[in-house]
């Protein structure tokens, strides 16, 4: 068994074809996010960290991909970021929040975690989903990734309900 | 001092928001980091060529009983060798991408991203390392082709008659004697008749862990866990660590049987391969390259009768 490091995710591939497109977009004063993390545009026209536990997807919602670091001191609502605009049928390489991955969860939604701009699949809550497991890696990716690691590493997509919701404030 | 993690963005393409550095004027070095993918395992499998994706095999014999007292005049006795167990292998598909962009190429200041793409072959390498390594070190959960875990105590010869055989000493920790233990059971195992036919220990294969300890028993005139000036007559024997073992006590004896007897099989439909992508395509004109691996393998174990384990204290 294996304890994986918690990264954020990465996009792998897209079913139809496409590459991530991207967008140049204006953030929310004191946000901060890493490369990597999922954000969302909320209805101010204004990007934010991707969030957990709140009470709806539109508010959980992962519209975009962060392409580059966003610290604190410079976050402001003129600041524009580079970000990958995420689509239903990418697949991403992401990590549980912190256990193990079955085969029988393939095809679940849950919601993702995110804790010091990491963002990870929490496969303890499916309160409001805004991922779909695809599979856990360990069944595709032979010899490196296996069935007990912790904190495992996943394909998961993004649900269209997710990231096509009316955006929340 | 805080331990720093990077953290990036994985878009698709090699693309500059990935690698600031690459674009940054003022960045005078660039070093090339590359990994180091010994090819340790692939001598102790026997390739075989897939044509479908499963593959089956079995093994034949001409090992037969003892003659018989007959006279002339009785009649002939006759024998026919046993049949063998048979395996079915099923082989997957492996595949791996990467590509960059044109901007990406053309304002890269280290002059070195396309070479960037090029780990895909030492990926594929590495996979097959570790997917060979795989067989041993799954190798007392993993059954065989006699129904047996592939390390086991029971393993029935071809002929049931000719009883049972081992490749799993018990645990004990390297030492001369339980090297000598090893030894000695290859050197007096019999083959499917019951009757004797022995395996020499040509090479001890351990884990890094333990590599002192086996060059030690390799390498001394005197037995090294004795004070008496004992001479250690397993000085010489060849010693193998193998990086990819995940046991950090295991040692293995590997003897001299003939290839097909080895047990362990890479099986390939399709080798290794690196392609380059049709790019830049109507759909992406910016991405101007791109490489993939395909290859369509499996390693699995039969009957290892080559290799005995003491899984180590």
């Amino acid at each position: 068994m294996a304890t994986q490091v918690a990264g954020n995710p990465r996009w792998s591939q897209n079913a139809s074809g496409r590459i991530m497109s991207h967008s140049n977009d204006l953030v929310e004063t004191g946000e901060t996010f890493k490369s990597g993390e999922f954000c969302r545009k909320a209805s101010d026209g204004l990007m934010y960290e991707a969030v957990t536990g709140v009470t709806s997807v539109a508010a959980s919602a992962t519209t975009h991909y962060a392409l580059e670091d966003l610290d604190a001191t410079i976050g402001n609502s003129t600041t524009r970021k580079q970000f990958g605009v995420v689509a239903a049928s990418d697949e991403y390489e992401m990590n549980e929040l912190d256990g193990t991955v079955a085969e029988v969860t393939e095809g679940n939604h849950y919601e993702i975690d995110v804790t010091s701009n990491v963002c990870t699949l929490d496969l303890g809550n499916t309160n409001f989903p805004t991922f779909q497991l695809v599979t856990p890696l360990w069944r595709i990716r032979e010899f490196q990734d296996t069935s007990s690691d912790t904190l495992a590493r996943v394909i998961a997509k993004p649900l269209t309900i997710n990231i096509e919701a009316a955006p929340a404030a | 001092m805080a331990a720093t993690k990077l953290t990036y963005a994985q878009l698709g393409p090699l693309h500059r928001s990935t690698y600031p550095d690459h674009i940054n004027k003022s960045m005078d070095t660039f070093l090339a980091r590359s990994e180091n993918i010994p090819l340790q395992m692939a001598k102790y499998f026997k390739k075989e060529t897939a044509t479908t994706l499963e593959h089956k095999l079995t093994t034949y014999s001409n090992i037969l009983n003892h003659p018989r007292k007959s006279e002339d005049t009785e009649a002939l006795p006759y024998e026919v060798p046993a049949p063998g167990y048979d395996k079915t292998i099923a082989l997957n598909t492996y595949r791996l991408g990467t590509m960059i962009t044109r901007t990406y190429d053309k304002i890269d200041q280290s002059g070195q991203a396309r070479r960037q793409m090029s780990g895909l072959l030492d990926a594929g390498r590495r996979f097959i390392e570790a997917g060979q390594a795989n067989v041993i070190n799954t190798g007392e959960s993993v059954a065989g082709s006699d129904g047996s875990n592939l390390f086991a105590t029971d393993h029935y010869h071809e002929d049931a008659r000719g009883g049972q055989w081992s490749n799993l000493d018990t645990s004990g920790a390297l030492t001369t004697t339980t090297f000598d233990v090893m030894r000695y059971g290859m050197k007096k195992r019999k083959n499917e008749k019951g009757q004797v036919s022995p395996i020499m220990l040509k090479t001890l294969v351990t884990v890094p862990e333990k590599e002192m300890k086996a060059r030690q028993i390799a390498g001394s005139d005197k037995v090294p866990e004795s004070s008496t000036n004992a001479i250690n007559p397993w000085s010489g024997v060849d010693v193998d660590v193998i990086s990819y073992l995940t046991s950090t006590t295991a040692f293995y004896g590997v003897g001299d049987l003939p290839e097909d007897m080895w047990g362990l099989h890479y099986v390939s439909l399709t080798d290794p391969n690196i392609m380059s992508l049709s790019l830049p395509s109507a759909d992406h004109p910016d991405i101007i390259a791109g490489f993939r691996i395909y290859m369509q393998v499996a390693f699995a174990g039969s009957q290892i009768k080559q290799w005995v384990k003491n899984a180590g204290v």
